[in-house]
C-alpha cells in the first residue's frame, strides 16, 4: 500500500512538475503544443479587445491609412472617366507636364506665339505606323506640346 | 520623308502635317486619301472644325513650314514654299536641317 500510495503521491509529483515546467515554457515563449495551439490561435482570433491596447490602436490607424488609400483610388477613377469623356478614339499622347498653354498675343511670324489651334486627325509619334491605321481624333496644339517633344516641324499642305 | 522623319522623332522633334483647304471645308476623308496616297506616317491633322478653316487662317497656304518651340510656343523659323510644290524635297531636307539643328543646341 505504501508503495502504491508512495507511487501516487510521486505520480501527483510528477504531474505537477510537468504542469509548472509547462507553464514556465509557455511564459518563456516555447510554443506550447497540440490543443494549447490552437486554443491560442482562436483567441487572437477573436478580437481586437483581447489584444493590448497599442495593437488595437496601430490596426486601427493602418486602417484608417488604407482608407486614405481607397480615397486617392477614387480620385483616379474620376480621372479615367473624364478621359472617357474625350472619346475612345482620342489619339493617345504622354502626359507631359507642360502647364498651362502659353498665353497670347499670338501670331504667326518668326518670334511670335503660336495659338492653340483645335485640331482633328492622326498624332502619330513614332513615325513607325502609316497613320491611318491609329485612332482618328481631336487633338491641339496644347496635345501635341504634351507628347514631351521639343520642337515642332509644322507644314501645311493641301489637295489642291 | 520616312526617313527625314525618323531623324526628327529620335533627336525629340515632331513633324506635323496640317491639310488645309481654301476653296472648300476639309474633312476626315480628305485627309485619310491624302494620307494614304503620300504614304504618311507622321502626325497629320485638319482643324477640328472644319468650317472655320481655322488652321488656315492662322497658318496660311500650304507649303509653309514654322518651327515651333513646343515649351514656348514661339515661332522659331517660318520658310515659305512653293504653293506648285516645286522644290518641296528640297524645301523639306532644310527645314527638318534647321530644325535638328535647333534640337541639338
Amino acid at each position: 500500500m505504501t508503495g502504491f500510495g508512495s507511487d501516487n503521491s510521486s505520480a501527483s509529483m510528477r504531474a505537477r512538475w510537468l504542469l509548472t515546467l509547462s507553464a514556465f515554457g509557455v511564459a518563456c515563449g516555447q510554443p506550447p503544443s497540440g490543443a494549447d495551439v490552437m486554443a491560442n490561435d482562436a483567441t487572437s482570433d477573436q478580437s481586437a479587445e483581447d489584444r493590448p491596447a497599442m495593437m488595437v490602436d496601430a490596426a486601427t490607424d493602418s486602417g484608417v491609412s488604407m482608407d486614405a488609400g481607397v480615397a486617392m483610388d477614387s480620385g483616379v477613377a474620376t480621372d479615367s472617366g473624364t478621359t472617357a469623356d474625350t472619346g475612345a478614339d482620342r489619339p493617345a499622347v504622354p502626359d507631359a507636364n507642360v502647364g498651362p498653354y502659353p498665353a497670347g498675343p499670338y501670331g504667326n511670324m518668326e518670334g511670335q506665339t503660336l495659338e492653340d489651334l483645335q485640331l482633328q486627325g492622326y498624332v502619330n509619334t513614332d513615325g513607325t505606323s502609316p497613320s491611318t491605321m491609329l485612332p482618328f481624333g481631336p487633338t491641339s496644339m496644347q496635345d501635341l506640346r504634351r507628347t514631351g517633344r521639343r520642337y515642332a516641324l509644322v507644314h501645311t499642305a493641301a489637295t489642291y | 520623308m520616312a526617313a527625314r522623319n525618323g531623324e526628327l522623332n529620335a533627336a525629340g522633334g515632331l513633324l506635323v502635317e496640317v491639310v488645309t483647304e481654301t476653296l472648300g471645308t476639309v474633312s476626315r476623308s480628305t485627309l485619310d486619301g491624302w494620307v494614304r496616297s503620300n504614304t504618311m506616317s507622321v502626325t497629320a491633322v485638319i482643324d477640328r472644325t472644319p468650317m472655320t478653316n481655322r488652321a488656315f487662317a492662322v497658318l496660311g497656304r500650304r507649303e509653309t513650314w514654322y518651327i515651333v518651340d513646343l515649351r514656348t510656343m514661339r515661332i522659331a523659323r517660318k520658310i515659305l514654299g512653293d504653293t506648285s510644290g516645286a522644290n518641296s524635297v528640297t524645301i523639306l531636307n532644310s527645314t527638318v536641317d534647321a530644325t535638328l539643328a535647333l534640337l541639338r543646341m
